[in-house]
């Protein structure tokens, strides 16, 4: 509780400034941790008092926790070579976009242009190449510090890379968890690799294998409920199943969930739809949205929800994938239309099922071919993560 | 209960924080707020009928005041409007706002400046 405060006119370093009115640094946190990351910055340069605050991680915290009660925003990276200078800061509902530099944000000379983003976690990105599995840069575009995870010297090319990063809540630290696939393994048995680190550790460990065989590419992590997820096609093609594989972030365990349903060849995202781990089913005109019930105790499985009708014969030529669902009546869409010798062509839209609409969203300075992983801006920092509680 | 301080704050004579005036905005918010709590946008209108005069040294004073006084949904209410007051406006705009003057040492600003370029684009005119 305050009490009488005599320090009208003051400043913490004592020297009155005339008209200041004095506000405690907690009353100053709660104002600015309410702002935009990009004005917060801009704050910074006020006074040394603002700047030093800001940087506090009772601020860093207060700020990560406002944000995480926000729509996310995303991160595009654009695929025109021209463009890979910088990250963009995509506001959905403001149809804006801040470009960030890119260029000298890393503390490696490696070619940052040849990178990819893989995934991020409280305003934290992974990037990392498609077919290399080093360097991995975990980076904060905002405050544009960022830290290279350790490497095994040999430089090894892979088939396929994927990665995923969380806090993990048991322990209050940051792990990544990577998949590839090595390209000179002849025995397809050896097929994915596993490999965990936490920040801050000197060296990734092997993981022992899942207890599915996999034998195409994982597609990207979707982590939900402890866990990060990807979704995967058995190596028995005569039962045509496929299931998703789990892997708990606390105990570095796998797990299945078996879809016990035959997808046969559509496509499909996995995602976080509503708070539950969903499949959507793409069958050309028709979205099957599947959702994953049970608990960690009982077993999880997958049920059917719901069809819409989204009134469009999708194909090879003109697909789409679910970004996110915005609200109760609609979902965010990135559309890629190929585009013949130019390659795809992507936009977002919305798509409003219960009344087969599509909105167009407009937005000055898409590229337009990217990339793109969920993002919540923030001020953590990779190189001091925070312990925190989730 | 709300104001278990207000009575700290009438036996306290020498309290330069909370001057009658602000008292008279501050305190009966709660009554407000318990009458049309229910209807989000009224309230939104009340708030805004409330501030749209009040200077911005005003401001920090309510916010002082609801500090002192423990008033938690006051302070939020007015930390949100102060930031909605500063959003996107100049690094200028946001000193005079506080009454403060820059202390950094010559090129230090700059540098921030320089460095955070991307978030100095599409500043609001004062």
């Amino acid at each position: 509780m305050e009490n009488s405060r005599q320090r009208r006119g003051s400043n913490h370093n004592g020297k009155m400034q005339k008209g200041a009115f004095y506000l405690p640094p907690e009353i100053l946190c709660e104002i600015l941790s309410r702002l935009p990351v990009k004005y917060i910055l801009r704050c910074r340069s006020v006074c040394k008092e603002w700047c030093r605050l800001t940087l506090g991680p009772q601020f860093i915290n207060l700020q990560l926790s406002r944000v995480n009660h926000q729509l996310p925003q995303l991160v595009l990276k654009s695929d025109y070579k021209v463009d890979l200078q910088n990250l963009l800061l995509l506001d959905t509902e403001g149809c804006n976009i801040n470009k960030i530099p890119f260029k000298k944000m890393s503390c490696t000379s490696k070619r940052l242009n040849c990178l990819r983003l893989m995934c991020s976690c409280d305003g934290l990105l992974c990037i990392a190449a498609d077919y290399l599995i080093q360097p991995v840069i975990i980076l904060n575009p905002i405050t544009r510090e960022s830290v290279i995870l350790p490497s095994p010297k040999r430089r090894a090319y892979v088939v396929s890379h994927q990665i995923g990063f969380h806090l993990d809540p048991s322990s209050g630290k940051y792990k990544v968890v990577r998949e590839y696939r090595n390209m000179n393994s002849l025995n397809r048995d050896e097929g994915s690799s596993f490999e965990i680190i936490t920040l801050g550790d000197n060296s990734w460990r092997k993981l022992s294998a899942p207890p599915v065989p996999i034998e195409y590419s994982l597609g990207a992590a979707v982590y939900w409920n402890g866990a990060f997820h990807w979704k995967i096609q058995e190596r028995n093609d005569k039962s045509g199943d496929n299931c998703i594989l789990g892997f708990n972030i606390s105990d570095e365990k796998f797990y299945t969930i078996s879809c016990h349903v035959r997808f046969g060849s559509s496509e499909y995202d996995l995602l976080v739809l509503g708070g539950c781990l969903s499949l959507v089913e793409h069958d050309v005109h028709l979205m099957r949205i599947w959702k994953v019930t049970g608990t960690k105790d009982e077993g999880f499985s997958l049920s059917f929800h719901c069809t819409y009708d989204t009134c469009v014969r999708w194909n090879k030529y003109l697909h789409y994938s679910v970004i996110c669902q915005t609200n109760a009546d609609s979902f965010l869409l990135k559309v890629s239309r190929e585009d013949g010798e130019n390659g795809p062509n992507h936009w977002f839209v919305q798509f409003f099922p219960g009344k087969a609409l599509y909105s167009y969203l407009d937005i000055p300075g898409l590229p337009s071919r990217f990339r793109g992983v969920y993002f919540k801006p923030s001020f953590v920092s990779p190189k001091a993560p925070l312990r925190r509680s989730s | 209960m709300k104001f278990c301080t207000v009575k700290q704050y009438f036996d306290d004579e020498n309290n330069n924080n909370v001057t009658n005036g602000i008292a008279t905005t501050v305190i009966p918010l709660p009554n407000k707020h318990l009458k049309i709590k229910a209807n989000n946008k009224e309230m939104e209108q009340y708030e805004q009928e409330l501030l749209r005069n009040v200077m911005p040294q005003e401001l920090t004073k309510l916010i002082l005041a609801a500090n002192y006084l423990n008033f938690k949904e006051a302070l939020d209410f007015f930390c949100r409007t102060v930031a909605n007051a500063i959003q996107n406006k100049s690094v200028d705009y946001v000193r005079k706002f506080f009454g403060l003057e820059s202390d950094f040492e010559p090129g230090e600003e700059e540098k921030l400046c320089k460095e955070f370029a991307w978030s100095f684009e599409g500043v609001d005119e004062d």
